[in-house]
């Protein structure tokens, strides 16, 4: 009896064990599959649209595509063919996740390169600060430092070297009107589902072209990384059966020449003097001398120099610089004001109660070191909109260029106010503000995040109509999580909101001139 | 009444983000029934940023306060059962994050012993041991080093093998494995390996450990020496500068001591230990201190 008792017991421990294990067996998380783009519309217009930087496309050479009774054109096609008998399981993988669409997986690779490089610098024993070398990008600290404003930066150029690239590829596309490689030989498989649609040039290979010579320049530690993409890339959609070699290499080249056009304006769009510390102790003066009782002081420790001061002078994208003074958020309460106290009142209650949900909403749009930044996020639902919608990769293209220039307008709109304005933030002015994110080394006035939420919201809504009122709600949350996360006062998100609004309304303006139907 | 020495040993792990479960081999004899109330701190002002040991000046000294619930129930000469409720806080001596409160993880333990005979001048025994940890509030689990649990839930196995003489002394060897589930966090995207996963969802590795604890125990008084090391079995590193992630390789070494008092009834203990070498974690300088109370000592055992 006994011993019965103890093996029944024996038993339950084991069927304890057992159902615990087959309970939390881990798994492997991956991204999940994506069903691949067939766009709804092939925009035949889009050669037609405007660009940002080039001018008259009709002016761009490229050269004519293979004659369709030509032997070279009947030995490309043979390659295709060799090439898709040959298809092993991981190119036709491959093939799979690049259809998900050019741009989005473009972007999904900018995107994880922002994050990777978003490292706040480290000090050095004397308390000084590490910081990334540009001619030596790959020392440590690696080069770049992808805080918020690189990473909008970058978003920009990327997306406007494949616009304008893609605007080009459309022009001669619907002018040579040479359809997919499967149409001139039914032994070319159509392994990729697609569209009745021109192949020459291949807007995947523009959309690689344009890409990698962007990312290569923005992320220098990364050239044989980018390259080694933009060969899968290219090599996987050969399989498709749309194209041909010399598709790919025209397009390819194309991609790469309208981006070396982006670049040389990158050199000297201000970004190199973004970084110069001398231009503080005058704004701080200036602030002074207009009634700022309190100049933000780094909360770093150790003490670190504000970030990118001079980056509210670069050249703007969709409005003339000149005008930033006009949209500059109006001067801050001052400090000891009945809304000033107001507000630091609020930031206290969140420090001695921060509901789940407010915290929830802190953490899902924290955004910060390791992640893709708030115009990282941005971009991520720009990009999804865009393929829910099923949109062509010039169309999508269209929705991320004035997107990004927006947020690009958005952070060299902030920043200005932030460095005009040298307001502290709510922790250095009562330590008993604690955060629940981290507290970024730069002024408050305004946050950031809110004018980057403004901006997008704004441009998307007019992209998206349908979304517009959970757009404007995401704006919201996200303007609000710095609230509850300690680190911004209620009016440095509202006001920075309104000014984001603002900058996204000229993003509109160039979207309405365009040429492309909305 | 030996089997008090269980339930405080539960806590030897130096990281309140741990599992808490049973390390050693003292035993409760049927109907016998222990409570424990148990103050904990563990604090740490340098870690290790993967394998590089550093300081930050904006966090301070990082310390987790516990305070603990026990109960463990000899259901036979065999089984013991073990639960424990942990209401824990965290705070930063510097710098502008938000400290956390709460209740943690409840955990449940069966203990089973195997083997109890007569050794060379002494007794051998074995147990195993199975239990399971499940979050019961809702705290944020995506808040390292600040964060008072990871919302894993966890199912472990451990062996634990006690040679203990005649004259007192003993050593007792363990050896055991932890499953910890996947958890859902508030962003639905982060860095893992280099890599972006777009997800809520992350994977926290699973966690090995061992060690071993040598002293004298005889009739009311225990004490001990010993080595504890755990170690995530897969997992990446914090980046340079970054904050700790959920699914970091986590590994550590600690050794400490303990003694422990128990009287007919009342009895307690104290413990302290130091991390001596670590991965991705606090180099943890780690308390304890409890009062323990036996229901019907009448049958202790040895």
């Amino acid at each position: 009896m006994k011993k019965s008792v103890n093996n029944s017991k024996l038993l339950i421990l084991l069927a304890i064990i057992i159902s615990c294990f087959s309970e939390g067996c881990e798994k492997e998380i991956i991204n999940p599959k994506l069903e691949p783009l067939v766009a709804e519309r092939k925009d035949s217009d889009g050669g037609k649209w405007k660009t940002f930087l080039i001018g008259d496309v009709s002016n761009w050479q490229i050269p004519e595509p293979l004659e369709i009774i030509s032997p070279e054109f009947k030995k490309e096609l043979l390659e295709i063919i060799e090439i898709q008998n040959n298809a092993t399981a991981q190119r036709l993988d491959s093939l799979n996740w690049w259809s998900a669409g050019a741009i989005f997986r473009w972007h999904e690779i900018a995107r994880e390169l922002a994050a990777r490089y978003n490292l706040p610098p480290k000090n050095n024993p004397d308390g000084t600060y590490q910081v990334p070398d540009a001619t030596k990008p790959c020392n440590f600290p690696k080069f770049p430092s992808a805080s918020p404003p690189y990473t909008a930066r970058m978003f920009a150029y990327l997306s406007v070297a494949q616009y304008d690239a893609l605007v080009v590829g459309w022009h001669y596309k619907f002018k040579f009107q040479r359809m997919g490689a499967y149409s001139y030989e039914s032994k070319v498989k159509i392994l990729r589902p697609l569209t009745d649609f021109p192949a020459y040039p291949s807007e995947d290979a523009i959309i690689a072209g344009a890409s990698v010579e962007i990312l290569k320049a923005m992320f220098p530690c990364e050239l044989e990384y980018l390259e080694q993409k933009a060969s899968e890339h290219l090599n996987s959609v050969l399989l498709g059966g749309q194209y041909i070699r010399s598709d790919i290499q025209t397009g390819l080249l194309l991609g790469r020449q309208v981006a070396k056009i982006a670049l040389e304006k990158s050199k000297n769009d201000g970004m190199r003097n973004a970084g110069n510390q001398q231009l503080v102790p005058s704004l701080i003066e200036k602030a002074k001398s207009r009634g700022l009782k309190v100049a933000w002081v780094s909360q770093d420790n150790p003490s670190r120099p504000g970030m990118l001061p001079g980056f509210g002078l670069l050249e703007t994208w969709n409005f003339d610089k000149s005008r930033i003074p006009t949209i500059r958020p109006p001067e801050p309460p001052l400090i000891g004001s009945q809304i000033y106290l107001q507000d630091l009142e609020e930031l206290l209650g969140y420090s001695k109660k921060l509901t789940r949900e407010q915290h929830r909403i802190a953490n899902f749009w924290s955004d910060g070191p390791g992640s893709y930044t708030p115009p990282g996020h941005w971009n991520k639902i720009a990009a999804e909109f865009s393929r829910e919608k099923k949109l062509s990769e010039i169309r999508t293209a269209r929705v991320l260029a004035l997107t990004s220039t927006a947020v690009a307008d958005a952070g060299i709109t902030c920043w200005e106010a932030k460095y005009y304005y040298m307001y502290p933030r709510p922790f250095q002015m009562d330590a008993r503000i604690k955060t629940v994110v981290g507290l970024p080394n730069f002024p408050s006035y305004t946050s950031g995040h809110s004018t980057f939420s403004g901006a997008a919201a704004t441009v998307l809504a007019y992209l998206f109509p349908e979304k517009s009122t959970h757009l404007n709600d995401l704006a919201k949350q996200a303007s609000e999580s710095r609230i509850y996360g300690g680190i911004h006062f209620r009016f440095d998100c509202e006001e920075g909101l309104n000014a984001g609004i603002k900058v996204g309304k000229f993003a509109i303006e160039r979207g309405r001139l365009d040429g492309s139907p909305q | 009444m030996k089997g008090l020495l269980t339930i405080f040993l539960i806590i030897l792990n130096v990281m309140a983000l741990k599992g808490q479960t049973p390390v050693d081999a003292l035993y409760m004899n049927n109907k016998q029934i222990c409570i424990a109330g148990i103050y904990q701190n563990n604090s740490w002002n340098q870690y290790w940023e993967g394998i590089e040991k550093r300081d930050n000046q904006n966090l301070g000294s990082v310390t987790h306060q516990s305070a603990l619930l026990m109960g463990a129930i000899g259901l036979s000469s065999r089984l013991n059962l073990m639960v424990m409720v942990p209401y824990i806080t965290s705070k930063a001596s510097q710098g502008p994050f938000a400290g956390q409160k709460g209740l943690q993880d409840l955990s449940v333990w069966l203990k089973y012993k195997i083997l109890d005979h007569p050794a060379k001048g002494g007794n051998f025994k074995g147990f195993i041991l199975g239990g399971t940890s499940l979050p019961i509030s809702d705290y944020v689990p995506d808040y390292l080093p600040l964060c008072i649990g990871l919302q894993t839930r966890t199912a472990t196995v451990r062996s634990i093998f006690d040679y203990h003489l005649n004259n007192g002394l003993y050593l007792t060897l363990r050896a055991g494995f932890t499953n910890r589930s996947n958890i859902i966090i508030d962003r639905n995207a982060y860095q893992v390996n280099g890599r972006l996963l777009y997800t809520q969802e992350v994977a926290i590795p699973n966690v090995a450990d061992a060690g071993f604890m040598v002293g004298w125990r005889k009739k009311a008084w225990v004490t001990a020496l010993f080595l504890d090391h755990f170690k995530g079995i897969s997992g990446d590193d914090i980046r340079p500068n970054d904050m700790p992630f959920p699914t970091n390789k986590m590994i550590g070494s600690s050794i400490g001591t303990l003694l422990k008092y128990q009287g007919k009834h009342w009895g307690i203990t104290c413990s302290s230990s130091y991390m001596v070498q670590g991965r991705n974690i606090g180099k943890s300088r780690f308390f304890q201190i409890g009062g323990l109370y036996l229901f019907d000592s009448k049958k202790a055992v040895k």
